[in-house]
């Protein structure tokens, strides 16, 4: 028995060379005046390696639906008839107990109409059992061909996704990884395709400040009036410089966050059992040791009932936003905002995901493939309690010797 | 190195002589003026000239500066990090200062009355200090309770005989263990808004001694809150004398940057995953041009750099020290384990070497005392910037200086040596 292995490109993104231009600067605001870059970071080809080679043969998944379920399902995808014969030549069907397995060829696979694969790979991203089609690559742009780093993707793969992805609000998404294998020779070649479908998109963000400028208004935005307080005496430090000058964004993150902002997992972060997620991510962006009960999706949810407050715009730094399924009222996606359009996110539990600012709405559109989800603001409601891990005064058996042991 | 120039400023130079091993470089520090001698043969090398003042400016000023060279283009400018309000709040003198100044001696007040001669103190002002009211015997412990005017004319040279023989070796004397300012002294931490008076800034200057050998020390903090106008002066004077520098650090990119030579330095081998990885995407994007470098460093300094530590990142009272920070430079996180001095030392001892110019990201130099004890330890990042942490203290946070103002800080005796070593290879950390 065949078992592909699509692990590779569970909650990966694709993202490429294409640098917008149209939308370098976010919306004033109190965060400041934000000049936006982006960055397309691919996982570590040393991790890449860690994970199996998957198969070039396509497997679609149908828990809990016998074959007949499955024929059924389809034919119900299109009314033609050769297309139906087609179908049954070139796609195994094989029965399990509890489920129905299909090993199509590349060649159907081209064969089907979007419409008709849009509807298929629909059903199949319902179940886990399809990490590619439960979290399919997302591809924020029209244009494959400028997505990808020039010359390390070959010509044939490229036209292929090309012709294989299909529309999702504004983006494009691709799932048909297996088919794609077939167009690299060599082993080497292999690793750099299976790299470059890692490639996720990520915002640099270069706060500009002006001489005359509220800084106090700055310090308080990215401080949160004094709850936030790592990055206060890097901020304050900022203000006597003269002139004009600029800093990161990821300068004045919370430790936590700042860590892990633009990289992938390290074997390391693992070690409890299961790797960060998209919760782990959100509710331990205060905080200076990470959480890891936060992984579970229930624990997220009790936290979120029990300390937080829904809010409206406008939101504050490092408010969660949630994105919800509306009709098992159920946690899709958590993450953090940090300006404007634009949040810190962590999009699936895999090493091939990295840490990255990211814009809403892209984030929106990844867990809206299945179904609309419902958006929604969250402030933690005493956040004092975040910062356990700060110096307060009530540590009185804590360091009190001040500026005393230079070494 | 070539830039070590820029930091150069003609005083009473520390004299600080290079010699090449064969295993590597070795910094000495002894009495001045300032060459290279290469140890095999004895001849001056002339590789680098680096003098090093305790006692005036060094910093890069409030201009950027910048250094090439292998890591490409790396711009620094100054910055002055104050502790967060809720540390200076913790500090005793705030609630103390009433009390005045005391100095304990675990001697006999003739002993103590010996000390204050060997200090320079005249006859006149010893006889007045070992007599009631100032002199007073607790429970065995001689305590002289100095008066203001006594301890304001005391001259430096005083300070600094006086005080290292006050009370016990314990962290909390600020006697024995005296706030230690930079070089540049008070003036060079207060440049920027301090929110104190004239007559304060004077004060603490007024206060300050230095050491044989070089160093500037604040003892009187007690003195000095006494004299502060309010609540609010005081409390700006705990946080301005705990201010440290820094460097704000970035790299500048541009169509004639040495992309491969870059990805290659600040990858370090396959040390600093994370930071290549952010190189990478960067590098691919030719209009980013400047580059913050909490960027590319690896996990832990991006995480810790620019931070005061807090509660969780100790051991009871034990807070990360410079040793911890440097031996974790390419790590994920801070072992519990580094928080054991004598750990690290085994560590240093079992992965580390000596290493040789041109240093490496994350490079160790460390700072030997002249008794064998290592005193300080820090990383090199690149160009002259090191990442260190200045102290075990919650109150000394994670910061970038050059190599010339560690130096000037920690080589204040003529006979401690600086170091550099290397990981040896095969050893990720």
């Amino acid at each position: 028995m065949k078992t592909a292995t699509l692990a590779f490109i569970s909650s990966v993104v694709l993202a490429g060379s294409a640098f917008s231009n149209d939308s370098d600067r976010c919306a004033p605001g109190p965060w400041g005046n934000i000049k936006v870059s982006e960055i397309f970071l691919e996982a570590p080809e040393s991790v890449i390696r860690l994970i199996p080679a998957p198969s070039r043969q396509t497997i679609w998944r149908f828990p809990r639906m016998d074959i007949e379920e499955v024929t059924s399902l389809f034919n119900s995808l299109s009314d033609d008839p050769l297309l139906h014969q087609e179908m049954r030549r070139e796609i195994l069907l094989q029965n399990f107990d509890d489920e129905t397995r299909a090993f199509p060829s590349t060649k159907i696979i081209r064969a089907l109409p979007v419409a008709a694969r849009i509807s298929l790979y629909q059903v199949l991203s319902r179940f886990e059992e399809n990490p590619g089609h439960f979290h399919p690559i997302i591809i924020d742009t029209e244009d494959i061909r400028a997505w990808f780093p020039l010359g390390r993707v070959p010509e044939e793969a490229i036209s292929l996704i090309e012709e294989l992805s299909f529309p999702l609000g504004d983006s494009l998404a691709f799932v048909d990884v297996p088919s794609l294998l077939p167009t690299v020779k060599t082993e080497r070649e292999e690793i750099a395709l299976r790299k470059a479908l890692t490639r996720a998109r990520s915002l640099i963000l270069d706060v500009q400040v002006s001489p005359g400028e509220d800084f106090d208004g700055l310090t308080d935005y990215w401080t949160q009036s004094n709850t936030a307080l790592s990055a206060k005496p890097l901020l304050e430090s900022f203000r006597h410089l003269t002139g004009n000058f600029t800093f990161d964004v990821a300068a004045v993150l919370p430790p936590l966050p700042r860590k892990h902002l633009n990289s992938f997992p390290a074997a390391e972060d693992g070690l409890t059992g299961s790797y960060p997620n998209n919760f782990w991510t959100a509710f331990n962006f205060f905080k200076i040791s990470p959480d890891p009960r936060f992984v579970r999706r229930g624990v997220a949810e009790d936290d979120l009932a029990a300390n937080y407050e829904e809010v409206k715009p406008p939101l504050q730094f490092g408010d969660i936003i949630s994105l919800r399924d509306p009709i098992r009222q159920q946690l899709l996606h958590v993450c953090s905002y940090i300006a404007d359009d634009i949040a810190y996110t962590k999009n699936g539990k895999t090493v091939l995901t990295p840490w990255v600012f990211m814009r809403i709405k892209d984030i929106k559109t990844r867990y809206s493939f299945r179904k609309a989800c419902e958006i929604s603001y969250w402030r933690r409601i005493n956040r004092a309690n975040e910062n356990a891990g700060q110096l307060s005064h009530q540590d009185t058996n804590f360091e009190r010797s001040i500026g005393s042991a230079f070494r | 190195m070539r830039n070590s120039r820029q930091f150069l400023v003609a005083s009473t130079w520390m004299r600080l002589t290079i010699s090449l091993l064969t295993c590597g470089h070795q910094l000495c520090a002894v009495d001045r003026p300032v060459e290279f001698k290469d140890s095999q043969t004895g001849q001056s090398a002339s590789i680098e000239t680096r003098k090093i003042s305790p006692s005036i400016s060094q910093g890069t000023g409030p201009t950027p500066t910048f250094f090439e060279g292998q890591w490409g283009k790396l711009g620094v400018r100054e910055l002055i990090l104050e502790i967060p309000d809720a540390h200076a709040a913790l500090c005793e003198e705030l609630e103390t200062w009433k009390s005045g100044t005391e100095w304990k001696f675990n001697c006999d007040i003739g002993t103590v009355a010996r000390i204050l001669r060997n200090s320079g103190l005249n006859e006149s002002i010893i006889a007045t200090l070992t007599n009631p009211p100032f002199f007073q015997d607790r429970m065995g412990i001689t305590t002289i309770l100095p008066p203001d005017e006594i301890l304001l004319d005391l001259t430096p040279q005083m300070r600094s005989l006086l005080y290292p023989q006050i009370g016990l070796p314990v962290r909390e004397n600020k006697f024995q263990n005296a706030t230690q300012f930079i070089s540049g002294g008070f003036p060079r931490l207060a440049k920027t808004p301090s929110g104190l008076s004239k007559q304060t800034f004077d004060l603490i200057n007024h206060l300050t001694y230095s050491k044989k050998g070089g160093g500037l020390y604040f003892s009187d903090l007690m003195l000095a809150l006494s004299k502060a106008a309010n609540d609010e002066e005081r409390f700006r004077i705990v946080k301005s004398i705990a201010r440290e520098i820094s460097l704000h650090a970035w790299l500048e990119l541009s169509d004639e940057s040495d992309r491969e030579a870059i990805l290659s330095y600040w990858s370090a081998g396959e040390r600093n995953q994370t930071g290549r990885t952010t190189l990478e995407a960067i590098l691919e994007n030719p209009e980013i041009r400047r580059l913050d470098l909490v960027h590319i460093l690896p996990s832990l300094p991006k995480r810790l750099i620019h931070t005061y530590p807090a509660r969780e990142e100790g051991l009871g009272n034990d807070m990360p020290d410079c040793f911890a920070t440097a031996f974790s430079f390419f790590s994920n996180s801070m072992s519990p384990r580094m928080l054991d001095s004598e750990s690290v030392l085994e560590i240093h001892s079992e992965r580390y070497e000596r290493a040789t110019a041109p240093w490496k990201l994350g490079d160790v130099m460390m700072i030997q005392a002249p008794d064998g004890q290592w005193v300080h330890a820090c990383n090199f990042v690149a160009g002259e910037i090191l990442l260190t942490k200045n102290g075990q203290s919650s109150n000394s946070p994670w910061v970038f200086q050059t190599i010339n103002e560690v130096l000037s800080n920690y080589l204040v005796d003529q006979s401690m040596q600086a170091f550099f070593f290397r990981l040896k290879p095969g050893f990720l950390e």
